[in-house]
This record gives structure tokens, C-alpha cells and sequence, in this order.
């Protein structure tokens, strides 16, 4: 039928004037494939305090968050300062290489430093030693 | 018989449109799970550290989020490189205490960390972790 024969052209256009469209979306999606690192989201959004520290961070450690409104995190489930020793110390009995159990710190910037403390206290009565904090690349002071 | 004069005009390319449903799907994918943070991490304290115990700690103490800085008594500005490196000189074996003031965020503390480092403190730590 005619018709039909006439709608078709149009489309074959309109296809043809989607291939630039095609070409940013290749380009992005290759950006964000080649630049971009899939790994787990943290339960909470915190913005770490920068510095100079260029020590690589230790993938096997536990990490324990604490955001900007204190509230702290193990496991992606939320905790309080008190209930935190028990599944600390489950944990360092689960792993194999006890030598080299650490805890990674990651606090936000705004984080008041008694706060930190007090969670850093806390992790060093449970027997803890190996414990860091965790940072972004930064400028350095002037 | 009839012949086609220009049988290439007549054959259709394939439909784009599942192709872009595709990439955009993949697009969104990495997008969305895309992490574009690269982390670092400062040591707070190791066992090999408290296992010795320190010859002599200087305590640092941080007064304030705009970086005053109080040793012994005198007081100093974060941003001031030279006259902490002026202090560390002084004792440059000594375990550097950093101690910080109520409501001193943590940001301010990483900073001084940073400045004790840079200025050449060998050994920095965080009163209360410290052994």
C-alpha cells in the first residue's frame, strides 16, 4: 500500500538523524566504563576530610562509618557506640589472617574530633590496635 | 521483464532503535554504579607502635576550625609552615600528640596531621589512640 510505503521513508529519516545522539551515548558510556570503578555503596553519603596521605587503602579491612549527623554505620546496618564491640570482636573471629584484621575509619569531614574519639576508644577496648582513617587526595595547606 | 535500476536505494539499514534502548540501558548502568572516589587512608595507631613506648610526646592542641594551634603554651597557625617546622626542628624524635578542642572537626585534625607531616614529624598520633 502506498501508505505504509510513505511512513517507512519517514522513519529510515528519522533514524538517521539519531546517529549524533549515537555517538555522544557511545562516547559516555565509555567514559563511565573505562573511567568509573564499580564497587558497593556506602549506606550512608559521607564526604571524607582530605589530605595529603597517599597510603592506598587496605580493601579486606572492616569499615566502620560515622556521617555528619554522628550516626554510625557496620555492615550497612545502623549502630550505637555501645552495641559495637560484639559484632566487632564476631568478626575479627570469623577472619583467617588475625595479624592483619584493621578497621577502617570513615568519618566525615564535619565530624566533631570528641566524636571521633569516642568511637576510636571504643574500637581501642575491644582490643583493636590496627585502626585507619579513611581520607581523599587533597591540596595541601599553603 | 522488469529491472530495478537502483536496487541499493531500495534496501533498508537496520533499525537503530533497539541498539539505543541497549546502550542507554548500559549507559545508565555504569552511570549509576560508578564510583569516581579514589580513597586513602592515614594510620591512627598499629600494633608496633604501642609496643614501645615513646621517649617524650609534645601535645598539640587545636583550638579552633580557622587553625590555631597551641604548643606549651605558645600559639601557632596551621597554615604557618615554617614556624611549625620551627617546632618540630626543636625535637624531631619526640611523638607528636595531637589533641583537638571541643567542636574542632575532623577535617581541622586530618589538616594538622598533614602540616606535622609535612613540616617533618616522623612519628604524629591522636591523643587517646595514642598507647
Amino acid at each position: 500500500m502506498k501508505l505504509v510505503a510513505e511512513n517507512s521513508t519517514r522513519k529510515d529519516n528519522g533514524d538517521d538523524q539519531l546517529i549524533p545522539l549515537i555517538n555522544i551515548v557511545f562516547l559516555m558510556l565509555i567514559f563511565f566504563m573505562v573511567a568509573g570503578q564499580i564497587s558497593q555503596s556506602d549506606a550512608t553519603f559521607v564526604s571524607p576530610p582530605e589530605s595529603i596521605a597517599e597510603a592506598p587503602i587496605d580493601d579486606d579491612a572492616l569499615q566502620i562509618l560515622i556521617d555528619a549527623e554522628l550516626t554510625i554505620w557496620l555492615n550497612d546496618q545502623q549502630i550505637t557506640l555501645e552495641e559495637l564491640e560484639a559484632p566487632l570482636i564476631t568478626a575479627f573471629e570469623q577472619v583467617e589472617d588475625r595479624e592483619s584484621f584493621t578497621l577502617a575509619v570513615k568519618a566525615d569531614g564535619e565530624v566533631p574530633v570528641e566524636n571521633l574519639q569516642a568511637l576510636l576508644q571504643r574500637i581501642k577496648a575491644s582490643g583493636f590496635r590496627r585502626v585507619t582513617l579513611l581520607t581523599q587526595p587533597g591540596e595541601a595547606l599553603p | 521483464m522488469q529491472l530495478e535500476a537502483f536496487p541499493g536505494k531500495k534496501r533498508r539499514g537496520i533499525s537503530l532503535t533497539p541498539l539505543i534502548d541497549v546502550v542507554f540501558i548500559l549507559l545508565l548502568f555504569f552511570m549509576l554504579s560508578s564510583n569516581f572516589m579514589h580513597w586513602r587512608q592515614i594510620t591512627l595507631s598499629s600494633a608496633e607502635q604501642s609496643e614501645q613506648t615513646p621517649d617524650k610526646i609534645e601535645v598539640v592542641r587545636v583550638e579552633s576550625d580557622a587553625g590555631r594551634v597551641t604548643h606549651a603554651g605558645k600559639s601557632y597557625q596551621l597554615q604557618d609552615l615554617t614556624a611549625l617546622s620551627a617546632l618540630v626542628a626543636a625535637n624531631p624524635e619526640a611523638v607528636f600528640a595531637v589533641e583537638a578542642a571541643p567542636e574542632v572537626k575532623t577535617q581541622t585534625l586530618v589538616s594538622l596531621l598533614d602540616q606535622l607531616h609535612r613540616a617533618g614529624a616522623k612519628k604524629v598520633s591522636m591523643t587517646g589512640v595514642l598507647p
